[in-house]
């Protein structure tokens, strides 16, 4: 297939180069199948694509997963490696929600055994866990030194305060805990924004989903995760909220001006960046590193409300519900890793974008638990349809560093979203297919319907085709709430 | 870090009501893609959304650059809240600056999503005292949040430099600005 406007080349059924012409350092390869390429070139992502491959230090390829689609600066579904000596880090790379991701937790409870109180769930975890705006945990107080050791400490910090356990920490993507995180380079605005909102959901397509094992795909490494068909799961997916909004666009500001002091010139002003080794560079991964923190103590504290809303909705103590974190993934983030160039090994610094990363069996940050079977992957859909358990790969270690998709890309603006449910009950429509949701607003849920988003069995299929993720499980929503 | 006694205490009750509230009634759904504005000897948009896959932008417009800004700051409020519920009970002084116009316009509108973040404040009315290419003083006015009779209709994480514009046509100001979401 052959496209005028970006000279697109067929590798395989599953992989297109765009050549490197002009200014870019490195070719774009991006992960779709044929069908999928075409609803990718509708919007801009392939040019972003293209400007990120122009970026100083910039190694391999400019990639995307098949969730592609337009972000700013980057695109969404972006993932990019910079060598740590020469390379740039950008802010715009990880983007204003650091350290968005998704968890997933598993139970001991069965579809059958809870599905007559899934409205006494949903109501008591839309009470126990603040979504939307301005909303918060009444008896939560953090006082400033807490929010730095939160910084600092991540979920460590959390489990220390009391919510959940040490064995929380080791299902984490960096135990929870990104090294090398700086509050004292995270300006006063960020941690004000940050204080009252911790513990919080947020708005927008964060969400606390609870469903059951629908598909096994593989039974042995689906037992080593502890998924069982038709077992109770709960995902949960948010960030580092307005601190971490505050982080970036503090950073963007000292970006734009780094730009030009080290003389990187930008076809997108939002792809503004600092080379590694500068103070700017520095600086900002400090900064990064605690807005992360902060997103993974946010998730930490949401799982402990999840527990306590089991137990209260269900009349069960935690021996029964038995909820354990199976992983915790970052998908947007930058992070120093080891990776193999050219028969080197190198010390690289991902950008993942709405990207997760996803390492192979007997790698060393693979924890020990998985260490036979891969690093989980967590793929979550749209609210109407399913999510997808994964676990990370050889050959997305070899080609995406490690990378893959993370979650089904948005095909409708929020715009076209809201006029396609005008009339409509999103909920009621939910509801008729066995879904209760609860929102905080009722635009959220017309932005959010199912529709707006690529189905994720397609997404997920390419990716296992394509070798950068193996499928393991496929789950299906029982009950949903969103900001 | 303190708790308080009683965990579950009103939130839990607002929260369910709210819940409840949402399958029955209709609530706003910013339905206001082309807002009016009437300049003598001249009529044109306030502004215009366009459409972007995972976020929303819009392209403003103003007979002056001190237009230009009032109209991009309503924008960003009218995308978030029900204007028409704002009063205009609290008065902000905000001082701001930038490199140029393009930064000064995201510095503008990241000032006024920190306030509406910060201290639950939405803002309708913006009086822009003075604006250059690099600096801008101007007195906003707004209420602050109140659970019951406000609505927010999307949250805006942030206002980003992507696709960013400030450019004079035929003596019209026209800006575009895309917003994450």
């Amino acid at each position: 297939m052959a496209d005028d406007k970006y000279k697109i080349q067929k590798i395989d059924d599953y992989r297109w180069r765009i050549p490197r012409e002009g200014k870019m350092r490195v070719d774009g390869i991006v992960y779709a199948d044929e069908q999928m390429l075409k609803e990718i070139q509708k919007d801009e992502s392939l040019q972003q694509v293209i400007n990120v491959a122009h970026l100083p230090g910039i190694v391999r390829h400019s990639l995307g997963m098949p969730d592609i689609h337009w972000g700013y600066g980057f695109p969404i579904g972006g993932v990019a490696a910079f060598d740590a000596d020469e390379g740039v880090v950008s802010p715009g790379g990880v983007g204003y929600d650091i350290n968005c991701g998704v968890r997933l937790l598993r139970t001991g409870l069965y579809h059958t055994e809870i599905s007559h109180k899934m409205e006494s769930l949903v109501n008591t975890l839309f009470a126990n866990i603040p979504s939307g705006v301005g909303s918060h945990r009444k008896d939560l107080k953090l006082s400033h030194q807490d929010e730095k050791n939160v910084l600092r400490d991540g979920a460590r910090w959390a489990v220390s305060q009391g919510y959940g356990t040490k064995e929380d920490l080791e299902h984490i993507e960096e135990q929870g805990c990104i090294p090398g995180a700086d509050p004292e380079l995270v300006s006063d605005r960020a941690l004000e924004r940050g204080r009252t909102q911790l513990g919080t959901l947020g708005s927008g397509n964060h969400f606390v989903e609870v469903g059951y094992v629908s598909e096994v795909y593989d039974e042995e490494i689906a037992r080593v995760l502890g998924l069982i068909r038709d077992g109770i799961t709960i995902v949960v997916h948010t960030g580092s909220r307005g601190l971490g909004y505050q982080v970036c666009d503090d950073s963007i500001r000292i970006m734009i001006n780094a730009s030009r002091k080290y003389n990187i010139e930008l076809p997108d002003r939002q792809l503004c960046c600092a080379p590694i080794s500068s103070p700017e560079g520095r600086e900002y991964l400090a900064a990064m590193a605690g807005a992360a923190n902060y997103a993974f103590a946010n998730r930490q504290m949401i799982t402990h409300w999840v527990r306590e809303s089991f137990e209260s909705a269900l009349h069960i103590g935690p021996k029964e519900s038995q909820i354990s974190l199976i992983y915790d993934v970052c998908h947007n983030i930058a992070k120093f890793e080891e990776h193999i160039v050219e028969g080197e090994q190198k010390r690289l610094c991902v950008h993942r974008k709405g990207a997760t990363r996803a390492f192979p069996p007997n790698h060393p940050h693979t924890p020990d638990t998985y260490k036979s079977v891969g690093q989980p992957v967590l793929i979550p859909g749209d609210m109407g349809r399913c999510s997808y358990v994964l676990v990370g790969t050889e050959k997305a270690y070899a080609d995406t560093f490690g990378s893959t998709c993370h979650g089904a890309g948005r095909v409708m603006s929020r715009n076209q979203a809201v006029k396609a449910s005008k009339g409509r009950s999103i909920a009621q429509e939910l509801k008729e297919k066995g879904i209760l949701v609860r929102a905080d607003s009722r635009a959220t849920l017309d932005e959010e319907i199912p529709e707006a988003y690529k189905n994720v069995t397609e997404v997920v299929n390419v990716v296992e085709h394509a070798g950068i993720g193996k499928k393991i499980a496929q789950l299906k929503p029982l009950c949903v709430i969103k900001g | 870090m303190r708790f308080a006694e009683e965990r579950d205490s009103s939130l839990s009750r607002k929260k369910s009501q709210k819940s409840f509230e949402i399958q029955g009634i209709l609530i706003s759904q910013g339905g206001v893609n082309k807002t009016s504005l009437s300049v003598p000897g001249l009529k044109m948009e306030k502004y215009i959304l366009i459409d972007h896959t995972a976020d929303i932008g819009i392209d403003v417009y103003g007979a002056s650059l001190q237009e230009l800004f009032t109209n991009a700051a309503f924008a960003l409020f009218d995308i978030i809240t029900d204007l028409s519920k704002v009063e205009g009970k609290v008065e902000y002084k905000i001082s701001i600056s930038g490199i140029d116009k393009e930064q000064l316009l995201v510095n503008w509108l990241n000032e006024l999503l920190y306030l509406h973040d910060v201290k639950n404040l939405l803002f309708h009315d913006f009086c822009i005292v003075d604006i250059t290419d690099n600096q801008l003083d101007a007195v906003v006015r707004g209420d602050v949040m109140e659970e019951d009779k406000h609505v927010i209709k999307t949250e805006i994480k942030a206002v980003t430099y992507h696709c960013l514009s400030v450019v004079r046509e035929n003596d019209c100001w026209k800006a575009r600005v895309i917003f994450d979401l």
